[in-house]
């Protein structure tokens, strides 16, 4: 098992000690999912494979990648992404 | 979807090896619906159509195929019709008429009449202000319904509700409180000169018996009766009066009369008549035919067979016609003049049972006969008179 530390920004760390939600102080993505139907991402960043079974986009240096069956993208605009479908798992890379 | 189409949305089916680099390319000015794979190197999506042209622009810029664009929707659908104004004006004054329009009354509607006729009911609503074309909040319902009470005895009670357009009168006919075979205050007389031949008198005291000559108007059965007391009661005369009559009829028939015969040229003129208002399409007085017949047809405008407008639509056909002159024969003439005669006398006495006829006529331009029923018939009708 890795039990690497990971070590929190100056940012995070600045929220967690004033008690203000994250996505106020960083432009980290913004992740809604309602059951396994749908995924919406808000702030998603580039596009980077589509079809019916993986949706992959980046933001900074994370990757995200939803896998499931007959996927969508309901709807995509600069900054939101909605993913219809079954989805059966969710990665971040 | 439902925002997709009122803006009106097109469908792009796009030919293209880096099909992701092509969708985030048009992402970052548009907004990207519905998006498709269909096979490794093809994609579908959809734009809402006021974007189209920054997508067209872009992928102008990209090494792509279009394989196919379609637009669909509401906005694309009003998109077309953008520089034809006079439709917007159009619908514009439609809308408008039909929001003062709504403000009249368009169809008056009669309900709950038996005996009296609903266009004696509209007729006595007009003289009283309340007609076709009449507006809705000018109306005094009550003063209305008032003034029509009083006017018509036979009606008891009358309201007025609207809805929408339409004006429903209900009325309720007054109970005839007396009915005229119940009268007191009545005698029968002679309706014809005769000679009796029976009285039936069910009530009240006949003063005529077999064999009398009666003349026109003479008293046949008085409403008094004597009591054997002394003195009369009223009781009102009833009852039916046999009498052998004669009737006579003269006919004149001229021998020579005139027939139309149709040339074939007819023309059509128009009129329109809106809230009670008419206005000539065409000059319907204008004459062009010397000789000419007009028939009118149409009649208010309905929608579904249901909806009454406020607008009358009347066609008049007028027709030129030649008029000729025909002769009768005397056989002829005189089957005419006696089928009037005969109606003449179902008129004046429908139970007239004839026993004799005599008849005779004279020609000249006219067959003038002459006829004599003879029959028996009941001549006693009744006849009102003061009681103080």
């Amino acid at each position: 098992m890795n039990n690497k530390k990971y070590k929190l920004s100056a940012t995070q760390r600045l929220s967690n000690a004033i008690q203000i939600p994250l996505d106020m102080a960083t432009s980290l993505p913004y992740i809604k999912m309602y059951s396994n139907r749908e995924l919406i991402v808000e702030d998603a960043g580039k596009l980077l494979h589509y079809d019916c079974t993986c949706v992959k986009v980046r933001q900074a240096n994370l990757t995200i990648s939803v896998s499931g069956n007959s996927l969508r993208i309901k709807c995509l605009s600069n900054n939101d992404m909605s993913v219809t479908g079954y989805i059966t798992s969710l990665c971040f890379e | 979807m439902f925002f997709g189409f009122f803006n009106g949305c097109v469908k792009y089916k796009i030919k293209c090896e880096r099909k992701h680099e092509l969708i985030d390319a048009v992402r970052q000015n548009a907004v990207v619906r519905g998006i498709k794979t269909i096979d490794d190197d093809s994609v579908e999506f959809y734009v809402l159509y006021r974007d189209r042209k920054t997508v067209d622009k872009i992928l102008d810029n990209i090494n792509c195929e279009i394989s196919e664009t379609k637009s669909k929707g509401f906005g694309y659908f009003v998109s077309g019709y953008k520089r034809r104004a006079g439709l917007a004006a159009g619908m514009l004054v439609t809308l408008l008429m039909l929001f003062f329009s709504a403000q009249y009354v368009w169809d008056i509607r009669v309900e709950g009449n038996d005996s009296v006729k609903a266009s004696e009911i509209i007729e006595l609503l007009e003289k009283n202000g309340f007609g076709i074309g009449v507006k809705k909040n000018n109306v005094d319902t009550k003063s209305v319904v008032n003034m029509l009470l009083v006017a018509d005895d036979r009606i008891s009670w009358a309201a007025i509700n609207f809805d929408g357009t339409v004006a429903h009168v209900e009325v309720k006919e007054a109970r005839i409180a007396v009915r005229e075979d119940k009268k007191e205050n009545v005698n029968l007389v002679a309706s014809h000169d005769g000679i009796i031949i029976r009285t039936d008198a069910l009530s009240g005291s006949a003063t005529v018996k077999k064999g009398d000559a009666v003349i026109k108007g003479q008293m046949l059965v008085s409403a008094f009766v004597e009591k054997r007391t002394g003195g009369y009661l009223l009781k009102g005369a009833r009852g039916n009066v046999w009498a052998n009559t004669k009737r006579t009829y003269a006919v004149a028939v001229p021998l020579e009369y005139k027939e139309k015969i149709y040339t074939g040229n007819s023309e059509k003129r128009y009129s329109i008549s809106f809230l009670g208002k008419s206005f000539d399409l065409t000059n319907i007085t204008k004459k062009k035919f010397a000789n000419a017949d007009s028939r009118t047809f149409g009649g208010k405008l309905k929608v579904f067979e249901k909806i009454v407008l406020p607008v009358e639509i009347h066609t008049w056909k007028i027709s030129e016609y030649e008029p000729y002159t025909c002769r009768r024969t005397e056989k002829e003439a005189l089957a005419i003049a006696e089928n009037v005669a005969e109606q003449r006398l179902k008129a004046d006495s429908p139970g007239f049972v004839m026993i004799d006829k005599t008849e005779s006529y004279s020609i000249d331009d006219f067959l003038v006969y002459e006829c004599t029923f003879e029959g028996v018939e009941n001549i006693a009708v009744p006849l009102e008179f003061g009681v103080s």
